[in-house]
């Protein structure tokens, strides 16, 4: 089947090797059928059928293939020796063009020497002087006056407009240079200006003849780096254009808003765009600022995607983390010029917030620039066939763990000085001192690192702040460290307590704590428990001082309680609970009946409880120490 | 890189647009003294002032184009890639005092400090 067909495909293709041209066709047509008349439809079908049935031996391209059939050496042998007949023609043809062409030149020479002279052979100059041969027109027929006249005057005529035409070609094309000349300069006073107000000045890679300007920046990422280069073209009149190609035009800004309970509270200023004053300066720092602004989004993205752990969202043109539970910023890039705002400001209360934010990240990425310059001035790695990851830049986690750090900071201070007052509204002698960011060492910077980096470097390090104080029982201290590490996990903050109280020396903080209300708890137990070994404290010294009967002497047996006892002399048994909060601090007496109840039995007939309240902004009430001798010395 | 063009090369060139300036103007010259006597030798001539005035043109051109690579020269050819140039210093010094201002106002006014109150 496929042997019956591939005979008579193979003509087929061969013709469509060479382009026939209808012409062609026709001929062909023509020279097989006779003419167009004997070709009809049923003639060719009957033709078809023909050819089907004679089988595939019975061609009639036989015989010349057979004759193409030739040895393959021959092939080559003959195919050289045409080569070389047609380079043979070839040659002779421009040999007898160049004859030709120095006889005519020659010839001419006669006339105008100069031009002629230039086309001919050195070999023709050497031999035949110039202006040598000369033709003329054998006899010629006599030339009347009037004719002599008229080709002189045509002659002249002619020439002086030839004259009028080469004159006024040259003062147009004067005038076209001296145009050109013109804004040649101007375009380069530009150029100049630009150069010397510091930008850097080069030719294009890619278009050699052409001027650019390098305005981006040479750390950036490869594709924002590319981008910082702009040509510098010449309009028509010789002003400046700057050619940024295929990129926007539009400036392009990142924009940092606060959301404060669903509300948005604040915003980063948008820098304007500047219509106003339109200089080839200002478009350039337009370009150069929208270009940071474009990449530092980039680097946002890219490093909020590995922070989606610690609640970074991340939208088509938004990044959005919390700074606390009823806080939040929205980082977005936004049109400059872009007016009407989708979101209406609710107030402008964290205005500084989000200005600040956005600062912070354009410094950091301006670091991690120069950081990167740093990297490239090293040797560099081993060469490896894995692709190198580019570790993302630290934008987001500093000022994330910034926050958060100065949150929990905040919020513990707020607690320690509310404890702390209460205490002392209670007559308690004791202090504390908050030390926060003491991690923040800048003179300790090493002085090789250029004091810009050194800054920026301590605010990527963890940060840690302390508190410290004594308590109400001399010699009991406590010390809080709060550790926030930006980078590195474990991420968040983590509580580091240590306490000193000698009366309970196996008492011990747990190693670590992670929430602020943990430690918040934490800090008032101790200082609960300070509170009750400073009661039991002064009732040992109250007996000792004045050993009477009617003094009670306080025992604690369970100061994790808060509560402490005491047996007076007939038998009756006392009981006071300490209880501190954030607030106040309360304590409670009560008679306990007989030995054997820990619990004060609500049956009992007159339960005289004494109980005093010391309350954050209360003032000249009795001290606790008061309260206790008073109660003691009441049974 | 195409490279530099050396003193020569140009005043090579110079020279060079020099002279064809001269000699084209001459040319155009010499074809007015010329006594035509035929049509056909007036028809050369004027193909030939079209050649010198077009050549004259391109000359003056050509020393134009030159004086474009030669500034391109000198802005290149001074041009300090590596290293700072003085608006590197000043912004650097200038960044230097601003971060100076801000650690004082960390460390000794206590900006850090106050934030926590």
């Amino acid at each position: 089947m496929s042997d019956s067909f591939s005979l008579p495909l193979r003509p087929l293709i061969e013709k469509r090797d060479r382009p026939d041209t209808l012409p062609v066709d026709i001929a062909q047509i023509n020279a097989r059928w006779g003419s167009f008349r004997d070709v009809n439809e049923d003639t060719l079908r009957a033709k078809i059928e023909e050819e089907k049935n004679r089988g595939p031996y019975s061609d009639d391209d036989e015989g010349d293939k057979a004759a193409e059939d030739m040895d393959t050496t021959e092939q080559l042998e003959q195919l050289y020796k045409r080569r070389a007949e047609i380079l043979n023609f070839a040659m002779q043809a421009h040999m007898e063009t160049l004859f030709a062409l120095d006889f005519v030149s020659l010839l001419l020479t006669k006339h105008t020497d100069r031009q002629a002279e230039t086309s001919m052979s050195a070999f023709l100059k050497q031999v035949a002087p110039l202006g040598s041969l000369n033709s003329e027109i054998v006899n010629p027929p006599p030339k009347s006056e009037a004719v002599a006249q008229d080709v002189k005057t045509v002659s002249r005529g002619w020439r002086m407009q030839n004259f009028n035409a080469a004159a006024n070609k040259l003062l147009k094309s004067a005038t076209r240079l001296e145009t050109e000349v013109a804004s040649e300069s101007k375009y380069w006073d530009e150029v100049l200006a630009v150069k010397e107000k510091g930008w850097k000045v080069c030719r294009l890679p890619r278009e050699r003849q052409a001027l650019g300007v390098q305005y981006g920046f040479m750390e950036a990422t490869p594709i924002f780096r590319d981008r910082g280069l702009a040509a510098l073209r010449r309009a028509d009149d010789g002003s400046l254009i700057l050619d940024k190609g295929l990129a926007p035009q539009k400036t392009r800004t990142v924009r940092v808003r606060v959301k404060h309970h669903d509300k948005f509270t604040g915003c980063s200023k948008v820098p304007g765009s500047s219509p106003a004053v339109d200089s080839i300066e200002s478009r350039i720092l337009q370009a150069r600022d929208t270009v940071y602004e474009e990449e530092l989004f980039h680097e946002l993205v890219r490093e909020a995607r590995i922070m989606g752990s610690q609640g970074v969202t991340t939208r088509q043109n938004l990044v959005r983390f919390p700074i606390s539970e009823e806080q939040e910023v929205l980082l977005d890039l936004v049109d400059a010029d872009q007016d009407t705002d989708d979101s209406k400001m609710e107030s402008t209360e964290h205005d500084v917030l989000a200005d600040a934010l956005s600062h912070s990240i354009r410094i950091l990425l301006a670091y991690a620039h120069r950081q990167n310059l740093r990297r490239r001035t090293q040797p560099p790695p081993p060469l490896s066939q894995k692709r190198r990851h580019t570790p993302e830049y630290q934008l987001l986690r500093p000022i994330m763990a910034y926050l958060q750090h100065s949150s929990h900071v905040r919020s513990l201070e707020t607690f320690m000085t509310d404890i702390y007052q209460v205490l002392q509204v209670a007559g308690l002698k004791c202090e504390f001192q908050a030390a926060p960011f003491s991690s923040v060492h800048l003179s300790r910077v090493h002085p090789s690192i250029p004091k810009v980096e050194g800054l920026v470097q301590q605010f990527l390090m963890p940060f840690e702040s302390t508190f410290s104080g004594n308590l109400a029982t001399p010699q009991s201290s406590f010390k809080v460290r709060i550790r926030t590490n930006p980078a590195a996990p474990p991420f968040g903050t983590l509580y580091d307590i240590s306490v000193n109280l000698p009366q309970y020396p196996d008492v011990q903080p747990p190693s670590r704590i992670g929430s602020q209300r943990e430690a918040a708890a934490a800090l008032t137990h101790f200082a609960m428990l300070d509170i009750v070994s400073a009661i039991a404290t002064h009732g040992t010294k109250l007996s000792k001082e004045r050993p009477r009967k009617d003094t009670l002497a306080w025992e604690s047996p369970f100061p994790h309680h808060g509560e402490l006892l005491a047996l007076s002399d007939d038998d009756r048994g006392h009981k006071l609970i300490v209880s501190l909060s954030q607030n106040e601090l309360m304590v409670e007496t009560f008679p306990r009946s007989g030995p054997e109840g820990l619990r004060w039995s609500p049956g009992d007939p007159s339960p005289a409880v004494h109980s005093q309240t010391w309350k954050l902004d209360q003032t000249g009430s009795a001290s606790l120490i008061d309260f206790i001798t008073e109660v003691s010395r009441e049974w | 890189m195409e490279s530099q063009p050396s003193s020569k090369a140009l005043h090579y060139r110079i020279n060079t647009n020099i002279s064809q300036l001269l000699q084209r103007f001459e040319n155009i010259m010499a074809t007015a003294t010329t006594e035509s006597t035929s049509h056909t030798s007036t028809a050369v001539e004027t193909y030939q002032l079209d050649v010198e005035s077009t050549a004259l043109v391109r000359a003056a051109e050509d020393i134009l184009a030159l004086t474009r690579s030669m500034k391109e020269t000198w802005l290149f050819g001074n041009l300090n890639t590596l290293g700072e140039d003085e608006a590197d210093v000043k912004r650097r010094e200038k960044l230097e005092n601003d971060a100076t201002a801000i650690q004082k106002a960390i460390e000794d006014e206590g900006v850090l400090k106050a934030a926590a109150k």
